[in-house]
């Protein structure tokens, strides 16, 4: 049987993996917006990252905006 | 020789158990090992790392198990395994836009276990009947993920089903009169009479055979309605109940054959093996589950023996069921073997029997003509 990755960051490498796609500042400041019900994003809240349409995005960690990464995982 | 026989073969007897193990069961090696980094990680200093590897083990060993035991009854539902991968923390910006890949966060401070909840959800939403649920209304695959979440949960994480029934499902399933809901019950029902997984979930997966790489039809959405409308009524049977046991779709034909009545059995399986060839074969029925007593179980070999040249038997399974008796209720282990046609076309003539169904017979369905619902989205 074959393996699907998940693709994850664990919490330790987290800072690092923000600075690297130049987000972590903005993520730091409250200044980034879940993708999906638009509430300001925080180290606290912040559930996943992903690319749409040439940026980063990220998604809060709400039951509805992971039910949405969901579905914008299984539309992709 | 004896001190030899006294203190190697123990030794060998254990290294053979765990190769054994290892070779048959490496998601419990996993499970174990995960158990070991957790307690490391509890040391902390220079075990803090410990904890990522925790993390990823215990998600990759739980949800593997669960899908290994879900093979078992549906080998078409899920055709890979977990596998837990760490991104790079110094991706530069392009490589990852490019890339296109979900990242999810894995927290080292989990209180509420929220790192296997949102993993095994992305998991199962994924991964779960990638084929059918493509064409499935949303409601639809909302519900048997929300459902076959549940389920994983229930096994290899009971501690958090709670949060994820509060946070997930009943959010949807509160409103009475919610798709989701209405769907859940029904996925529940047919649960409860032992059907979920070896018969529905077996079924969108041949579904999803078919229809794969054609286009969105809506007559698909419906197929399914009655298929859980089928199902419903057999999951809720009382023993010596007559049902309705053939689903002849436009997607889905099979047959259910429940093998049991005593009188019969005690005589000949002839007239199962008589039904089954008159009927089922006739109809063109591309699935036959037949489903027993596990201790008539020589007694379903005789059948499946007969048909051997037009079907494959394509597994065995043995499960505990809740039967229902007129004044009681029995959990029964019984036995249940999945009898496939041989060269079952996966390109369905549909086409075919477009051009010969009049308008009125492909609005209402064969198995609708009994009363069955079927407009659901």
């Amino acid at each position: 049987m074959t393996t699907a990755p998940l693709h994850a960051v664990h919490d330790d490498e987290l800072l690092d993996f923000l600075k690297s796609l130049g987000i972590l500042a903005d993520v730091q400041a409250g200044r980034t917006h879940c993708a999906f019900c638009n509430a300001p994003v925080t180290l606290r809240n912040l559930n996943a990252v992903f690319p749409q349409s040439g940026a980063v995005r990220v998604a809060c960690a709400q039951p509805s905006c992971v039910k949405a990464l969901m579905q914008h995982l299984s539309e992709g | 020789m004896d001190e030899i026989l006294k203190y190697v073969l123990p030794g060998l007897g254990s290294f053979a158990l765990v190769a054994v193990i290892l070779l048959f069961f490496p998601e419990k090696i996993e499970k174990w090992s995960a158990i070991l980094w957790k307690l490391l990680s509890m040391l902390g200093g220079v075990f803090r790392a410990a904890h990522k590897r925790y993390v990823k083990h215990d998600l990759q060993g739980r949800v593997n198990d669960f899908v290994r035991r879900l093979r078992k009854q549906a080998p078409e539902v899920i055709g890979t395994k977990l596998r837990i991968e760490w991104v790079d923390p110094l991706t530069p910006r392009e490589s990852f836009v490019q890339g296109g890949e979900v990242v999810l966060r894995l927290r080292r401070e989990d209180p509420q276990d929220h790192n296997f909840v949102h993993a095994s959800y992305l998991f199962v939403s994924s991964m779960l009947l990638r084929k059918p649920k493509r064409y499935l209304a949303p409601s639809q695959r909302e519900a048997i993920d929300l459902y076959v979440c549940t389920k994983l949960l229930e096994s290899e994480k009971p501690a958090v089903v709670g949060v994820f029934l509060d946070e997930y499902l009943h959010p949807k399933t509160e409103e009475a009169k919610s798709k989701v809901a209405v769907y859940v019950d029904d996925l529940a029902i047919i649960d409860t009479g032992g059907l979920f997984f070896p018969v529905l979930i077996q079924e969108l997966g041949y579904l999803g055979e078919k229809v794969f790489g054609k286009r969105r039809d809506d007559r698909i959405i419906v197929e399914v309605n009655g298929l859980l409308e089928f199902l419903k009524p057999i999951a809720r049977r009382k023993v010596g109940d007559e049902n309705e046991l053939n689903f002849d779709g436009e997607y889905c034909r099979f047959g259910i054959v429940i093998v049991g009545k005593p009188k019969t059995l005690l005589t000949s399986v002839e007239p199962y093996v008589g039904y089954i060839r008159k009927v089922l074969v006739r109809n063109g029925a591309e699935t036959i589950y037949i489903l027993a007593r596990a201790e008539n179980e020589f007694r379903v070999q005789e059948i499946c023996r007969k048909f051997e040249a037009e079907y494959d038997c394509s597994r065995r399974v043995n499960f505990r069921r809740l039967l229902q008796y007129r004044d009681r209720k029995e959990l029964a282990l019984q036995h249940l073997v999945v009898l496939r046609k041989r060269g079952v076309s996966i390109i369905h003539p549909s086409e075919e029997k477009r051009g010969t169904v009049s308008t009125q017979e492909r609005a209402n369905p064969p198995f609708q003509r009994t009363g069955r619902r079927s407009a659901r989205r």
